[in-house]
């Protein structure tokens, strides 16, 4: 009788133990997730900003006349592409992290060319809408790749706490999956290619 | 056995700190200063680092904006963006709500012309001095005065202006506002500590009504943690007050700002 008493005594204290784990495991993995999301929101707007701010830039540049027409069409048909990719908060796959960098990428990049063609083009340069422009090009860049530093490091401490062990069995049973990262290769900080031009 | 695995526990978040920690950019200073000279050649005399360094106190006391200059020789590696938005938010210039930290740095490290400039804006500044104000700052009383030479001149006359942009965005009122908002979550966070407290003295008590079992050990043990977080939290929010410069409030840094070469 004493025994098996001290059986289910054991029984609850190891439940018990279980159900504090498991929540205190649950608690900590949400809480980077959150950490995530929130980072993931600070990357889309400075995305979004620098959409926002190239439309000005186009309407300056389409009234230069004689601006090579094929640099200003890739960088449209790159921006309108980069629109359609929006990412659900809830859906930062590393596939669906990938698109969205790729589309972003893209329109980045040709920016950027357009930018280095613009240079050879004093007219345009000497419009200080198109000067405000640069120097604002240039802060935007900067605080796309600080976000996507910042998103990067928080992505990486909410993986390793879901794929170590046993919080990877946790993982598995609340439904937490790994998230995206930004790959550092293709940023927009890498020089243009010339080719294409 | 147990004093290895002890060992083990204390050693090991110690190494994996020595790893996390960034290599690039400095550690804060101690005592903390607005005017931090790295930088091995001349550059400003004692007395003139000590008149730049007074008015930004008396800045960052009347008004909670915080300006620190920083002269360096080497990026180690980093664009001049990336070394003061790291820097900045490392250090947390600016007070923690109000991201409203500026840092003015300069690397000396290369030859004319190739000498780096760049002043990062906290987050919470970037509607007052956009990237383009500082570039017309720069443009007209950075650049000009750091190509004659004239380092006290360059430094006093931007910081004029960007202290005179900057109380634009935030005063102390609105500072007094966000700095109450801080003190009451303190207040919440006492009493439910207390409470919390409350109930483990009551096990304590009710434990030790009955003969020992050698459990005790625990309770003290968990009570004296709480005591250190008590009385950790006793000092919250007395630091940043006591007159002179109380330090960094530690704002946030998100890469606005402008910079260049000379």
């Amino acid at each position: 009788m004493g025994n098996l008493l001290k059986g289910k005594a054991v029984w609850i204290a190891v439940i018990a133990i279980l159900g504090i784990y498991g929540c205190s495991s649950y608690n900590s993995m949400a809480k980077s997730e959150q950490s995530v999301k929130r980072q993931w929101a600070q990357v889309e707007e400075t995305y979004q900003s620098r959409m926002d701010k190239t439309k000005n830039l186009l309407a300056i540049v389409e009234k230069a006349a004689n601006f090579e027409k094929g640099t200003l069409k890739e960088v449209i048909e790159a921006r309108a592409k980069a629109t359609s990719v929006q990412l659900n908060v809830d859906e930062l796959t590393p596939e669906n992290i990938e698109k969205f960098q790729q589309a972003q990428d893209q329109f980045g990049q040709s920016l950027g060319r357009l930018m280095a063609v613009a240079e050879n083009y004093p007219e345009l340069k000497s419009v200080d809408a198109f000067r405000d422009f640069q120097t604002q090009y240039e802060g935007m860049e900067n605080r796309i790749s600080t976000e996507r530093k910042r998103y990067n490091i928080e992505v990486e401490t909410f993986n390793r706490s879901i794929v170590t062990f046993p919080r990877s069995l946790m993982a598995k049973l609340f439904g937490f999956s790994e998230k995206g990262y930004f790959k550092a290769a293709t940023g927009a900080d890498q020089a243009p290619d010339i080719k294409g031009m | 056995m147990n004093k290895l695995l002890l060992f083990f526990f204390l050693i090991c978040p110690a190494i994996s700190q020595l790893f996390a920690a960034e290599l690039e950019v400095p550690d804060r200073p101690h005592p903390q200063r607005m005017v931090n000279i790295f930088s091995r050649q001349p550059f400003l005399n004692a007395r003139e680092i000590s008149v730049l360094e007074q008015k930004l106190v008396a800045f960052s006391d009347s008004t909670s904006n915080q300006i620190a200059i920083v002269v360096v020789d080497d990026l180690n590696g980093l664009t001049a963006n990336e070394y003061a938005t790291e820097l900045g938010q490392k250090w947390g210039v600016g007070q923690k709500k109000l991201d409203n930290g500026i840092i003015i740095l300069l690397s000396l490290g290369g030859g004319e012309g190739n000498r780096d400039y760049y002043i990062a804006v906290g987050y919470g500044l970037e509607g007052a001095i956009p990237d383009l104000a500082v570039k017309r700052v720069q443009e007209s009383e950075l650049l000009p005065y750091l190509k004659s030479g004239n380092y006290y001149e360059a430094l006093d006359r931007t910081t004029n202006v960007l202290m005179a942009l900057a109380k634009g965005e935030i005063d102390s009122k609105e500072y007094a506002k966000k700095s109450n908002e801080d003190e009451d979550a303190g207040i919440v966070l006492l009493i439910f500590f207390g409470i919390i407290a409350f109930f483990i003295w009551l096990a304590i008590k009710n434990k030790n009504q009955r003969p020992p079992r050698g459990g005790s050990g625990w309770g003290s043990f968990i009570g004296s943690g709480l005591g250190a977080i008590l009385g950790s939290g006793g000092g919250y929010g007395s630091s940043g007050s006591s007159g002179g410069f109380g330090g960094f409030g530690g704002g946030s840094f998100g890469g606005g700002g402008a910079g260049g070469k000379w």
